[in-house]
């Protein structure tokens, strides 16, 4: 439980730690933000990288503020401090609410949103909300800065899509303008675990047509999050608290996906559990209608 | 006057005294094995088998050893001659015996047996060093579960054996096949329990030191037995026992699993002479998970004969249990067998029963002891039985055993097994744990929660856990070693104060604390008097160590009997003093004086210092010294049989499989308690453990014996908020008629009823959706799931 040798850096800036993983490009080096994967994983010497840029001395990197339209939160910002911010509370409370489901305490207090993106575990809660959320990825490499739009950020299981001299700094989350609501749902084999399916709903509404416009996301049932077109489809149209409306799409989600079995719940038990969670999601997303923006 | 000698003698027994261990354990104070640093410690690492079943060609070492910081590696090849393996054998009949030897030699019989050692100047070098170690495994069919074990072309795991059996055994009452013809009715049933272990906070541990000049060996080992461990070390490093010391420091954890002596610490102690330099050895969490004790792995078939009230007629069993690949030191791999084997018909009255059962070697890691001991699947067993005759015959789950329960008035029971249950509450027990949870209302609010389409299940468990078990039941059991007896010897010094040296360890179970109790009550002197040591060979004669839920009785039976000679003596020469009779010094609040004159007399730190300071005062007849050491081996020793009743509500959610604990009603019967807070704080742990057993815990191996379970990701250990939402413990004492002050054992009691608790009432809860019933643990959402689909 130790790891193979590697040669530590800490670098104060994005520019040096950007410049440094270009040098470093032929000798493996990775980024270390909270380190709550990363370090477990060459702690099992699964990992071997041979440097480490330690990124937490770097400036600006860790923030939650409002933008115009939305919210940017820095690539280090912990886990506890999205799960405690009041300001995310009162204007997108879907983010400290699924910020509690990630591990335990001690866990949130060290691992950042920006690691979670690029370690691009298909079973994590952010790499299935940044795909619902759509958020634009923000990285910086040796040539400048370029956003990534979260449907072509992970490229497949723990790969995301970004350069070896590039570092994540931030997501940009955009919302739009009319009415619209979250729900969240993942089933863990005990509390603090890690989800086996999660679903997460996010709904723009009209007082008279009902949902406007749906996005469903899943994480668990394939090698990246999944967006679930059928369900998706299937909530146009539809009243946003009509159970049988959620039933049918959460029937549809369930009929499109093909997971893999694993330990934790062979493919068509994971197909029923897309099922229940995403019913619970959009329950969830009826219950916050109106209750905040 | 009388109201003044109580206060001046508190009684220590029977009150909630806090535990006085846990200011050390929660500061982070306590001292581990990792804790210990020797100088010029050498850090130790080993290569372990990727195969599950290969033959050793040959290990390649010259890469490793060329590495910076290595100094030593070491081979099964090279310790072949000059040390023998660990060996553990049964006297029983049908016994196969082998070794397990410190590192493979010829063969590897499971993922992560060790083939070498390595020791390096630190533990980054010696992991590094570990790599670089090539073994060459030319892999044999590997021989994964029961099935292919007992196969009739199944592959041997010891050549030397005519099949893959460590025994079998059999055991039939007189006429049981009439007895089984004659019943009414009969049902048979399959149940299995997966292998799963103990997962201590503080994996193993050891550090070795050879002191070349005096040929002396101290090996420091997070272990339950340092006794057991120094025997076991003496017979295969052919080092006499006095040359051997063996401490066990603070202990983070051991259930059972730390019960052992592990080919680790013979190889570091190799380790140790080779080099002339201390070897530390810390076991990581994967090491624990695939290459330490697992336990339980039971395949339980059952046929089973009653009447129209649902009497037991006759109760049929095939046992199978899978041991592993080697019999574990000193228990052998008969232990889980045997046990199972004598537990099964449980609290019941079943007088009718025959049973085979197996202990089935396989290239797995070896099979041994944890908190319970066979006892949750037995239970797991015997508990569904009585839940299927019960729905057969439409009675209550609660009914069917109040009918078949061992009622008070047949105490001392003696078993169709021959296990003598001394006392008991068996049936009380059951009605107050009904009492306590509101039955009725239980069953009112699973009525009201159907009708809203929430399934709630309530299910029953009884058991009897066998405790305190000393010579005669080990005797029968075939094991080479009988562990019989404990030993405590205490002493007062001359300022007064009480050292209490015991052969038992206390790594949880606040036998710091209630040891003192005994020992405080005894002498008449407060609990910061006296001081428990324990965990060093060199301090106390022999024992066997803390196992089997059997310290406090035996412990606490040799501390109460050592420190009642010393408050003889200490009567005798107060009398002298006095110019009183030793029948009439009373002792309390520190002090021994004449009855009825408490001014008349002195304090116990005056008469020590007299003692050894001026023995011109004391009787002429009597040694200066205050000491004695007593054993204590309850006898019969068949055993005190601690009883319990669990209650428990839980709701399934029908569309996940997921199992919400609400409310449970625990009702445990100990004898005497010694202290109840430390009790319920055993019971509360055993739940855990067990509810870990239901629901979570499993160490899965794939049909080529490799380990798919092998990190706590996949590995899920119950947590606080796991536990039921309400969780009630109460109490019945019926004092054992055999012990010092009627106290029984009850460390493990816990662990046993949750597998078969939860099943039941996950079962009692889907009732309404299917016909299919939980057989097997753990209970996982999709086992629920699939009993749902099914309809």
């Amino acid at each position: 439980m130790k790891p193979p040798p590697f040669e530590y850096h800490a670098p104060a800036t994005t520019d040096e730690a950007a410049r440094l993983l270009r040098e470093l490009e032929d000798e493996e080096a990775k980024c270390l933000a909270g380190g709550q994967s990363l370090v477990p994983l060459m702690n099992l010497r699964l990992a071997r990288p041979g440097h480490l840029v330690d990124l937490n001395r770097v400036d600006g990197l860790n923030g939650i503020s409002a933008t115009k339209d939305g919210w940017r939160i820095g690539a280090l910002t912990r886990h506890a401090q999205i799960e405690d911010s009041a300001e995310l509370a009162a204007g997108l409370k879907l983010l400290p609410q699924v910020a509690s489901q990630i591990g335990y305490r001690a866990i949130r207090t060290r691992g950042t949103i920006g690691g979670a993106l690029c370690h691009a575990d298909p079973v994590a809660e952010w790499p299935m909300i940044a795909r619902l959320l759509d958020v634009d990825v923000e990285v910086v490499g040796p040539d400048g800065s370029r956003e990534i739009a979260a449907s072509d950020f992970f490229f497949t299981v723990f790969t995301p899509a970004i350069e070896p001299d590039e570092i994540l700094t931030s997501i940009q989350i955009r919302l739009p303008k009319g009415s619209w609501t979250t729900g969240f749902s993942e089933f863990a084999r005990k509390s603090g675990d890690y989800a086996v399916v999660a679903a997460g709903v996010f709904l723009e509404v009209d007082r008279k047509h009902g949902v406007s416009a749906a996005r469903v996301a899943l994480s668990g049932v394939e090698l990246t999050p999944h967006r679930s077109e059928a369900a998706e489809s299937a909530l146009i149209g539809t009243d946003p608290g009509d159970g049988a409306a959620h039933e049918r799409a959460a029937a549809a989600a369930a009929d499109a996906v093909e997971p893999s079995g694993d330990l934790h719940g062979s493919s068509d038990f994971r197909r029923q559990l897309v099922r229940a969670e995403l019913k619970r999601a959009l329950s969830d997303a009826a219950s916050n209608l109106g209750v905040r923006r | 006057m009388t109201d003044q000698i109580e206060t001046l003698a508190p009684r220590f027994f029977g009150q909630r005294v806090k535990r006085r261990e846990d200011p050390r354990f929660l500061l982070g104070r306590a001292k581990y094995v990792d804790d210990i640093v020797r100088p010029g410690m050498l850090f130790a690492s080993f290569v372990r088998s990727s195969e599950a079943h290969a033959r050793v060609r040959g290990v390649d070492i010259a890469d490793a050893l060329a590495l910076p910081g290595v100094v030593d590696v070491l081979t099964g090849e090279m310790i072949a001659d000059t040390s023998h393996p660990i060996r553990s054998d049964s006297t029983m009949p049908t016994w196969q015996g082998t070794g397990f030897p410190a590192l493979a030699i010829d063969k590897v019989r499971f993922v992560g047996e060790a083939v070498a050692c390595v020791v390096a100047e630190d533990r980054y070098a010696v992991e590094d060093a570990t790599e670089a170690v090539i073994p060459d495994l030319e892999p044999l069919t590997p021989v994964a579960n029961m099935d292919q074990a007992t196969a009739a072309d199944a592959p041997l795991i010891h050549e030397d054996w005519e099949d893959n059996h460590f025994i079998k055994r059999h055991v039939e009452t007189d006429g049981f096949d009439e007895a089984l013809d004659a019943a009414p009715h009969r049902s048979s049933h399959r149940f299995v329990m997966a292998r799963h272990t103990g997962m201590p906070l503080e994996n193993r541990g050891c550090i070795a030191e050879w002191d070349s000049a005096k040929g002396e060996l101290t090996l420091w080992t997070a272990t339950q037995i340092p006794h057991l461990v120094r025997t076991g070390l003496a017979d295969a490093l052919q080092i006499p026992e006095n040359r051997i010391r063996v401490i066990a420091p603070d202990v983070g954890g051991g259930f059972g699993i730390k019960g052992h002596l592990f080919p680790e610490e013979l190889s570091c102690s190799i380790m140790a002479i080779r080099t002339g330099r201390p070897v530390k050895w810390i076991e990581d969490r994967r090491e624990h998970i695939i290459a330490c004790i697992h336990a339980r792995e039971h395949t339980h078939e059952v046929e089973v004969g009653y009447d129209d009230d649902g009497t037991i007629l006759a109760l049929k069993a095939h046992l199978q249990v899978d041991c592993g690949a080697y019999s574990v030191y000193p228990w052998t791999s008969t232990m889980d067998t045997g046990m199972a084997l004598g537990i099964l018909p449980g609290p019941y009255r079943i007088r009718n029963y025959y049973v085979d059962a197996e202990s089935v070697a396989t290239n797995k890691a070896p099979l041994g002891p944890y908190r319970g001991v066979a006892r949750p699947a037995a239970c797991f067993t015997i508990e569904r039985t009585m839940d299927a005759v019960a729905e057969q015959l439409g009675l209550d789950p609660t009914e069917i055993r109040r009918r078949n329960l061992v009622r008070s008035d047949e105490f001392p029971y003696t078993s169709v097994t021959g296990l003598q249950y001394d006392s008991g509450s068996f049936i009380e027990a059951l009605d107050l744990a009904m009492e306590k949870a509101g039955y009725q209302q239980w069953r009112e609010r699973q009525q009201a929660a159907r009708e809203e389409g929430r399934y709630l299940g309530i299910g029953v468990t009884t058991y009897t856990e066998q405790t305190a078990h000393t010579t005669q039941e080990f005797k029968k059991r075939g094991i080479p070693m009988v562990f019989g007896y404990e030993t405590s010897m205490l002493r007062m010094d001359p300022s007064g104060q009480v050292t209490v040296n015991t052969s038992i360890h206390s790594h949880g179970q606040g036998l710091e604390t209630t040891l003192a109790q005994i020992a405080a009550d005894q002498l008449g002197v407060s609990l910061e008097d006296v001081r428990i040591s324990f965990g060093d060979t060199s301090e106390v004669a022999y024992g066997s160590g803390t196992f089997a839920s059997r310290s406090a009785v035996l412990a606490g039976g040799a501390t109460d009997l050592a420190a009642g000679e010393i408050r003889a003596k200490l009567a005798r020469i107060a009398a002298h003093l006095l110019e009183a009779a030793p029948e009439d010094i009373e002792f309390s609040g520190g002090r021994a004086y004449v009855a009825g004159s408490p001014d008349q007399g002195y304090s116990l730190a005056e008469i020590a210092r007299m003692t050894h300071h001026n023995p011109q005062h004391i009787p002429e007849d009597e040694a200066p010294i205050l000491e004695s050491t007593r054993t204590y081996d309850a006898s019969p020793g068949n055993g005190t049989f601690t009883n319990a009743a669990l209650l428990l509500l839980v709701e399934v959610d029908a569309e996940t499989g997921f199992v919400h604990l609400l409310d449970l009603v625990c009702v445990e019967d100990c004898g005497r308690i010694i202290n109840p807070l430390i009790v319920d704080g055993q019971i509360q742990g055993g739940i855990a453990q067990g509810i870990g057993s239901a629901l979570l815990e499993e160490l899965v191996y794939d049909e080529d014996g490799q380990p798919l379970v092998t990190t706590l990701v996949d590995y899920l250990m119950p947590g606080t908020t796991d536990m039921p939402e309400n969780f009630e413990i109460h109490h019945l004492e019926t004092p054992s008629p055999f012990t010092v002050q009627g106290i029984k054992g009850m460390g493990e009691g816990g662990a046993i009823g949750p597998g078969a608790l939860v099943a039941s009432a996950v079962d009692d809860a889907i009732r309404p959706l299917t016909s299919g019933r939980v057989t097997s643990l753990p209970i996982t959402p999709e086992k629920v799931r699939t009993l749902i689909e099914q309809g």
